[in-house]
């Protein structure tokens, strides 16, 4: 089983290219469980076609710890199974402690075991990483390779660079490995060759560009993945793309982050170009 | 053994701090250095001693947290307050009952309130944390107040508390509001903050100043008003001073905090002098209470029968009160045989010995 998480800035778009991306696993016949990291619990929406979803700590609080690992999977499009870890109310308690016990809890319940078949587990996390909670699914071998979602605008390529940071720091004592920048095109000047310089700079590759397409908004709002939605869309086509890259993906890297002046450089660099 | 302590003797005092910082690596010992002072009657008066710093890693130093200081030594010898510790249980149970201090039930005799062989904690879970702890201080608070009715709750801030941000005052805000009757308030007194316990003190001292002190004006009856400031009942001896007080005719209206009242405290403005025995742990309370209530205060120390007798001249010239200073010079003259008696018998046994 490969273990994949997606990180990003927030607003980047990890859920929505997660679940687009595992729609296409799916069509490759892969067995694919998400687990949502964020307390929204909003993660599984487009696989479970709502937000229907009782999070792992809502379970917890309200059955105490008689939980099944029936009462919080739930299956998706393409028999994907759906997680969602949840947490507290924004401004209360402590969302990182969260995901730590949801995770734990899901693997006393054995939802990563061989007999369950799965081929990928997805974790989709919230934001940047922000503090040790959040850090959990890289921390402790949780997750294996890390996808990072990135546009063409400044603020997303610093949120890149600093969760290579952290990425850096897991990487030295334990197995986890960046496996490329995804990026989800905000059509920005130089876009994709900006990215592909920036993603040669952490000492990784552009795994896939994603072109801005209207379809993904339409299909979202039938609660739906573009692939579930409208099959033959060139949209459609985009995501089958990253996930066959993200599939047949060799290249595992340790990142070299950057320095800020060489970020922003970088910047300089091509948003100039034209 | 008599050879040794004559050559300590005569050694100078700084070869032995020379001796003392020898051991330590070079970086330990330039900062120990300066917590070891040579105490000579220097015309620029006492040197300056190095406190209220990091703990340095291998030296042995007797400290607690913040949260040891604030709730452990200030509200710890209260008698009549309701101590919630807002936290995991061991919080509450490793800080319960811990200090030796002691207290007796008052004029009420059995009857009187006593919380203190009570340990009263919100038992956070990892749920808690995770969702917050408001919900369950709330319930806390209330569920001690239908089981006690005390006059006052104070709650106090474990470490994950500061961590996952509950807002400890305004939930006993809200509590003081609704119950009506109960004093509620609290302190943010996280065991990370600062350095050592000290810190806890200074949050427990200025909450106490602000939420309890002056609440209460009913009149005091006595003719020489004073409170006893920083002395903590450790072992009992603060019944010792008060009973020698009330035998001068002074009335000690409220000790801060050893074997303490809820009303002492809310009555503590109408003292004419406050007596600062621990300097380090309240000075600034005396500070507070002449700023906003005009009580002057002095320094005393009741360690000891010639420091009391000292102490009570003291507080006694203060007043310039010629039968209160007939009083005392009575009180000491009566209960110093005593004090000779049981000196006459043990000093022999004790002559020379050491710990």
């Amino acid at each position: 089983m490969r273990k994949v998480a997606i990180y990003g800035k927030g607003g980047i778009g990890k859920s929505t290219t997660t679940q687009n991306t595992v729609a296409g696993l799916c069509e490759l016949g892969r067995k694919v469980m998400v687990v949502g990291c964020d307390p929204k619990a909003d993660s599984t929406r487009l696989l479970l076609g709502g937000l229907s979803q009782k999070s792992v700590l809502d379970t917890l609080r309200e059955e105490g710890e008689d939980v099944e690992l029936e009462d919080i999977r739930k299956e998706g499009y393409g028999g994907t199974w759906c997680v969602e870890s949840g947490g507290p109310e924004p401004g209360v308690g402590c969302a990182g402690r969260g995901i730590i016990t949801s995770i734990n809890m899901l693997e006393s319940l054995g939802a990563y075991e061989e007999s369950e078949g799965l081929d990928y587990a997805f974790y989709d996390v919230l934001g940047d990483v922000v503090c040790g909670g959040f850090a959990m699914p890289i921390r402790d071998g949780k997750a294996e390779e890390i996808y990072i979602v990135v546009s063409g605008e400044m603020m997303a390529m610093y949120a890149a660079n600093n969760i290579s940071k952290g990425i850096m720091k897991f990487a030295q004592s334990g197995n986890v490995r960046l496996g490329g920048l995804i990026c989800n095109s905000r059509a920005v000047d130089n876009e994709q060759e900006m990215i592909e310089k920036f993603a040669e700079k952490l000492g990784t590759h552009m795994i896939w560009f994603v072109p801005r397409d209207n379809d993904v908004q339409r299909a979202e709002i039938n609660r739906k993945t573009v692939i579930e939605w409208k099959p033959e869309v060139p949209q459609a086509d985009k995501y089958r793309g990253l996930a066959k890259a993200i599939d047949a993906n060799e290249k595992f890297v340790i990142p070299t982050p950057m320095e800020i002046e060489e970020l922003e450089s970088l910047l300089m660099e091509f948003g100039l170009m034209n | 053994m008599g050879a040794a302590a004559k050559k300590l003797v005569q050694w100078d005092p700084t070869d032995i701090k020379a001796e003392l910082i020898k051991k330590y690596p070079p970086k330990v010992a330039r900062k120990r250095a300066k917590q070891i002072m040579i105490n000579e009657a220097l015309e620029n008066g006492t040197p300056e001693i190095t406190a209220n710093v990091r703990t340095i890693p291998g030296i042995i130093t007797m400290r607690g947290c913040t949260y040891a200081g604030c709730k452990g030594v200030i509200m710890g010898p209260t008698r009549d307050i309701v101590n919630l510790v807002h936290g995991p249980i061991g919080c509450s149970f490793y800080a319960w009952l811990t200090r030796r201090n002691q207290t007796d039930p008052g004029p009420e005799g059995p009857d009187g309130e006593n919380f203190m062989n009570y340990c009263f904690s919100t038992d956070m879970q990892d749920q808690d944390i995770i969702f917050g702890g408001e919900k369950k201080l709330e319930q806390a608070i209330q569920e001690a107040y239908d089981l006690f009715h005390p006059k006052s709750i104070a709650v106090f801030a474990t470490c994950p508390v500061g961590l996952i941000g509950d807002d400890i005052h305004t939930i006993s805000r809200q509590m003081k509001e609704k119950l009506g009757d109960c004093n509620v308030y609290a302190f943010s007194c996280e065991g990370y903050k600062g350095v050592s316990q000290s810190a806890g003190h200074h949050i427990a001292n200025n909450q106490v100043f602000r939420h309890i002190v002056g609440e209460n004006d009913e009149p005091v009856e006595g003719k020489y008003k004073i409170n006893l400031l920083g002395e903590y009942n450790i072992g009992g001896d603060g019944f010792e001073i008060d009973r020698v007080f009330k035998k001068c005719g002074i009335t000690n209206i409220s000790t801060f905090s050893g074997n303490s009242t809820y009303d002492q405290f809310a009555t503590a403005h109408q003292a004419d002098l406050n007596a600062v025995m621990c300097h380090r742990s309240i000075n600034y309370v005396a500070d507070m209470l002449e700023t906003k209530f005009g009580i002057p205060w002095i320094k005393v120390n009741f360690i000891g029968a010639n420091a009391t007798a000292k102490s009570l001249r003291k507080i006694a010239a203060y007043f310039e009160d010629q039968e209160l200073i007939d009083k005392v010079e009575a009180v000491i003259a009566e209960e110093m045989p005593d004090v000779e008696a049981a000196a006459t018998e043990i000093l022999p046994r004790t002559g020379g010995k050491t710990a």
